[in-house]
């Protein structure tokens, strides 16, 4: 069964095969309970209370203080690229997308299904434990209407960071300015909270970015480009992609 | 390095076409025609062309009266967002922005690069060859609720 729903501000798409209408609605309540605690455009969430200082670390949620801990140690493997901190101040939307994911599968494993696709803003986990083989497009960002290169995966994360409006900016934490090195960066690997922190960190390192994910995470690929639409990826995402 | 394949792109993970009003406000089908597409490299295909289930059963099931729709104004960190849909044949054929957010040169430049993509996206049909589509583009807060409202306006009127 598939499904599409704005949460968090962007599309969601599910893909489940075999899953009825009480499982998708199961889904969509977990991710709109993240949105709840953690949207910064929410001025009642938990993250915008903090920011506020309406409430303290102390009085941080058990998932509250899994994702702060999480987003030190993202900025620690990502030598200070991922940074939840990156704009002055606490904001970890940018490991929430992925980790809102991860959440989300959960409940769909829960419920005893291993084949499923989950779609958050344009990051992708696709997952299949039969004969399934998910079937995963990366956008061209030069070209309007086209697809870049087609993924043929069975499990594989996939996540791309790129140019976004002022205000959904990645910052580049190093200079605290939006990073604006390169065009896209797209990661896939095993695991979509890390394909996630890379992308983003990746972006925002700019034009070394491949080498420094390769450096970050071996085992994960990627592929980048630059502002001047020139394409280049890690070999082991070359591996990945269908060819013409 | 060649592109795999030149294919009408609708955004699956955005899923716009399937923005019907249903009461929860989201969006269902069931996966018949989606899961056996195994094929690979079976060339491009165009929306014309396609004779897929799905493009049948979104055509079926968006019911849309002619004219053009108002979406709601949404308010963004970046300033408020409203488009219009325009349908012709029962089929969304074009979408206008009536309030785009718009400050600086910067914002400018990426805005203008990346609205024009989510409106085709919009109006194209679903590749049956895709399931997901993985893109940086997704960056439109309140233009999909806008659409969303707009498409409820279109589907409430038949």
């Amino acid at each position: 069964m598939r499904a599409n729903k704005i949460i968090m501000g962007t599309g969601v798409s599910l893909d489940v095969p075999g899953a009825n209408q009480s499982l998708i609605d199961a889904v969509f309540t977990r991710l709109e309970d993240i949105d709840a605690r953690f949207s910064t455009y929410k001025k009642s969430s938990d993250v915008s209370r903090f920011k506020t200082g309406e409430i303290a670390e102390k009085d941080f949620s058990q998932e509250m203080k899994q994702v702060f801990a999480a987003c030190k140690s993202a900025e620690a493997q990502t030598n200070g690229y991922f940074s939840a901190w990156a704009s002055g101040s606490y904001d970890p939307s940018g490991y929430v997308k992925g980790w809102a994911i991860a959440e989300a599968a959960k409940v769909i494993k829960k419920a005893g299904h291993g084949t499923y696709c989950i779609g958050i803003g344009g990051d992708i986990l696709a997952a299949s434990d039969g004969d399934k083989v998910w079937k995963i497009a990366i956008e061209d960002p030069r070209a309007k209407n086209e697809i870049l290169a087609v993924a043929e995966v069975k499990n594989m994360a996939v996540a791309t960071s790129g140019n976004y409006r002022r205000g959904a900016h990645i910052i580049n934490p190093k200079n605290r300015q939006p990073a604006d090195e390169i065009l896209s960066m797209t990661v896939a690997g095993p695991e979509i909270i890390d394909a996630d922190v890379l992308a983003t960190a990746g972006f925002a390192r700019g034009l070394d970015g491949l080498n420094a994910i390769a450096e970050w995470a071996k085992d994960y690929r990627a592929l980048m480009i630059d502002k001047t639409g020139r394409l280049f990826m890690t070999e082991n995402m070359q591996q990945l992609l269908v060819k013409d | 390095m060649k592109r795999a394949l030149v294919v009408i792109l609708a955004i699956a993970v955005l899923g716009i076409l399937r923005l019907v009003s249903t009461h929860n406000g989201s969006t269902t089908s069931t996966d018949s025609s989606q899961s056996s597409a195994t094929n690979v490299n079976t060339g491009s295909q165009t929306s014309s062309d396609s004779q897929s289930a799905t493009s049948q059963s979104d055509a079926a099931s968006a019911k849309y009266k002619d004219g053009t729709f108002a979406g709601s104004a949404e308010d963004t960190p970046y300033g408020t967002v409203k488009v219009a849909a325009v349908i012709s044949g029962g089929k969304i054929t074009d979408i206008k922005y009536l309030q785009m957010p718009n400050d600086e040169g910067h914002t400018q430049e990426v805005t203008a690069y990346a609205e024009p993509l989510l409106k085709q996206a919009a109006i194209k049909k679903q590749s049956p060859n895709i399931d997901f589509v993985s893109g940086a583009t997704d960056t439109s807060f309140g233009f999909k609720a806008s659409l969303q409202a707009a498409l409820d306006a279109a589907a409430s009127n038949t």
